[in-house]
């Protein structure tokens, strides 16, 4: 199993609101080509930077969830990301076929160039790095880039992502906490739990504290 | 160097039907016991809390290596072959068949009547209920009629499902809960559900698996657990028709055979795997395979087919409550003249879950318009104000002669052996009612949707394949059409008997595993009758 090593670059060492302020200079003076050797230098294919992928996930994510819940949504990803084995064993339980089925590639080092072009082309277009546009731009931007992608409006499992933003949309709402978030009431989906709490509407999530029953083990 | 096992009773395969028959032959004798099977040992229930989160978070296999490379066979329902077989990833779904499934001929004038009776096998029911542990609710004794209680209480309804079943019973149509080998409370050492909800990964084994009870038999020492072993021929004595020796080789060591010799043969293969080997023990005296006089070996393979619905319904529903719990009714596996209308054949089952179909969150609009930001989960929360339901009506087939596994030679596995193909066939009666049958469990959907008031039928599917598979070794009492007698006893080999699916005759309209268990026990207690 490979591991995801995450760079922190621009706002990674410091308070995003510090960060937003001075970001602009700083980014301006990351040339695109510097952009590229420096992730030559550092390592795998796979590296992700982590202020590229928060500036993306700040316009792609609900902002409802804030800035705290952006900060957990980014580490679920990345540890979902480090924790991920390339072409997996499939299950092939009951009803499923004769051939033994195989998981996608790693999706890390598409993801990563596709981040480094999100910067890239910020940079030609409007002189400044992804991380330093404002939201509406990087927005736009993701969008553009989102063309073509999920044709059929599904949100794949994330391993089957083909844009890193639908990445990380699909590692959001696959989380039994996005469908508590839709709901407004804590479901826990997948979470061990006692038996006799399931016949009883899930409670709201202002009310609950923590998860209904107890929760027991890993979920 | 060869390998000579020798032991009383020869068990050849490691899945539930194996299990049932190891722990009662155990339980009744004191008989010596091999277990062989061709897969893995996977005994990890220590390890099933990081699987299923692998699981849960990849998608990944939690049952590494349970199937053996390049022994496949043509459309065969899962690759899955390791010690426990199809029931470690199993639901736990199990109900009966009804006590019309064994008289098709005599009530209906189609199919075949098993040589047996429900009740024959009722008491075989109740004891593999009991040793897998099974939670249910006793349907209406007209529909599904049983001699004593459910080992455990059901599990607690969910708050969906309890829903459900307030809106689906609108139509007159009665709903009960399914049974489960899931365990209300602690059971055979086994702690209660968790209420995990991914059942085909159980972490806390509160859902019954057959390496449960082998691994409590190998501790108390009764039996004898050979993996890797892979059985590729039978041979009958020169001088008798009984099973001599089972031909096999351990699968590190392919070059080095293993001879297995037992009184008594049980193959517990499951209904593909079964009928391969005895195609494959074709020679000498028995060109056309062991226990095959009858020409029947690997035909009349059978199963049921689905029809299969995405409703909404006019409720709040909260999708992950408790997905795997599911209602069912067999209302229409009775015969009279609502569950067949026409004077046709058509029966089948009703089942409904929760879902979260057309619920799900969603990265495009219906005008495919991209939601980005808040309007992935503005769009998400205007959908989910009212709920989904899965229906599905299992319908029961009337498999053809040519309904069957066959060998084929020019494709074999990595030690030389032909590997089979399965092609299944309906009889023409079915042939004929299968677009009929499919209109009118249809039908009987959208009756349930207009009863309920204000649902939607947003998908319907229909099954291709059969589901739930058996045959291939049929019961009978007449040996000219029949592989095994109505005990599992091979017609041709004394010595000889097979356990469990291959056997049955028909697939009615229910989940097949603990008809399978049944008839597995039913065989297993005439066999310790004869030890």
């Amino acid at each position: 199993m490979g591991s995801v090593k995450v760079r922190e670059r621009g706002a990674g060492a410091r308070g995003r609101r510090d960060f937003l302020r001075t970001s602009g200079a700083a980014v301006a003076a990351v040339a695109a080509p510097q952009a590229v050797a420096a992730k030559q230098q550092s390592g795998p294919a796979r590296q992700l930077d982590l202020g590229l992928l928060r500036a993306v996930a700040e316009v792609v994510l609900p902002p409802e969830i804030g800035a705290g819940g952006i900060r957990e949504a980014l580490r679920d990803f990345v540890r979902w990301l480090d924790g991920f084995e390339p072409v997996a064993e499939l299950p092939h339980p009951y009803l499923s076929s004769d051939e033994v089925r195989y998981g996608p590639p790693d999706p890390a080092p598409m993801w990563a160039s596709q981040l480094e072009a999100l910067d890239l082309l910020a940079n030609r277009r409007y002189g400044v790095g992804f991380v330093s546009l404002p939201p509406a731009r990087r927005r736009n931007l993701v969008a553009a880039a989102l063309e073509g992608h999920a044709p059929d409006g599904r949100l794949p499992a994330p391993g089957y992502a083909t844009q890193v933003a639908l990445g990380l949309m699909a590692r959001f709402y696959s989380r039994p906490r996005a469908a508590d978030l839709a709901y407004g009431v804590r479901i826990g989906a997948a979470a061990c739990r006692d038996l006799a709490s399931g016949a009883d509407r899930p409670p709201p999530l202002d009310r609950a504290s923590g998860t209904p029953g107890k929760a027991v083990g890993s979920s | 160097m060869a390998q000579i096992i020798e032991t009383d009773v020869a068990i050849l395969g490691a899945g539930i039907s194996a299990a049932m028959v190891a722990e009662r032959i155990a339980e009744d004798t004191d008989a010596s016991i091999a277990v062989i099977e061709a897969g893995n040992r996977i005994f990890d229930f220590e390890n099933r809390f990081d699987t299923r989160r692998r699981f849960l978070d990849y998608g990944e296999n939690p049952y590494r290596g349970d199937h053996i490379p390049g022994h496949d066979c043509r459309n065969i329902q899962s690759r899955s072959m390791s010690v426990g077989g199809l029931a470690m990833h199993w639901g736990g779904t199990t109900p009966r068949y009804s006590p019309e499934d064994f008289r098709l001929e005599s009530l209906f004038g189609v199919g075949r009547d098993w040589p047996i009776a429900y009740e024959d096998l009722e008491p075989f029911y109740q004891e593999a209920e009991e040793r897998i542990g099974v939670a249910g609710e006793p349907g209406p004794p007209a529909y599904d009629p049983r001699s004593g209680a459910y080992p455990m209480a059901p599990l607690p309804t969910s708050w969906n499902l309890a829903l459900a079943r307030e809106w689906a019973e609108k139509s007159g149509i009665p709903y009960w809960r399914n049974p489960v080998s899931k365990n209300s409370r602690p059971f055979r050492g086994r702690r209660e559900c968790l209420r995990c909800d991914t059942c085909s990964i159980c972490p806390t084994g509160a859902k019954y698996s057959p390496d449960f009870t082998f691994r409590s038999l190998l501790d108390a020492g009764r039996i004898t657990l050979h993996d890797r072993t892979m059985v590729r021929r039978l041979r009958a004595g020169a001088d008798s028709d009984a099973i001599e020796e089972a031909e096999a080789f351990h699968r590190d060591r392919p070059d080095d055979p293993v001879r297995i010799r037992a009184r008594h043969f049980v193959l517990a293969a499951g209904y593909a795997w079964s009928s391969h080997l005895l195609l494959l023990s074709a020679g000498g005296r028995f060109p056309d395979g062991i226990a095959n006089r009858s020409g029947t070996v690997g035909r009349y393979l059978t199963g049921h087919r689905w029809v299969n619905a995405f409703v909404s319904v006019p409720m709040r529903l909260y999708p992950g409550v408790y997905r795997q719990d599911s209602l069912l009714s067999k209302r229409f596996q009775h015969q009279d003249a609502e569950a067949q209308p026409d004077g046709k054949y058509i029966r089948h089952d009703l089942r409904i879950w929760e879902s979260d179909f057309g619920r799900r969150a969603r990265i495009r609009g219906g005008r495919g318009e991209l939601l980005l930001g808040a309007a992935a989960l503005d769009d998400w929360r205007r959908r989910i104000g009212t709920g989904a339901l899965r229906m599905r009506g299992y319908y029961d087939v009337i498999p053809a002669r040519g309904s069957a596994l066959t060998l084929e030679p020019a494709r074999k596995n990595p030690w030389g052996d032909p590997l089979p193909r399965i092609d299944f066939a309906d009889d023409p009666v079915s042939a004929e009612l299968r677009g009929y049958t499919e209109r009118k469990i249809e039908e009987r959907f959208r009756k349930i949707l207009r009863a309920g008031g204000g649902g939607e039928m947003l998908d319907i599917s229909f099954a291709s394949d059969y589901d739930h598979p058996g045959g291939g070794c049929r019961m009978g009492e007449d040996p000219a059409n029949s592989v095994v007698d109505a005990w599992g006893r091979a017609h041709d080999h004394e010595n000889l008997w097979v356990a469990g699916a291959p056997t049955i005759v028909s697939s009615g309209c229910n989940n097949g595993t603990l008809t399978f268990a049944a008839l597995s026990l039913r065989t297993a207690a005439h066999l310790a009758a004869e030890i």
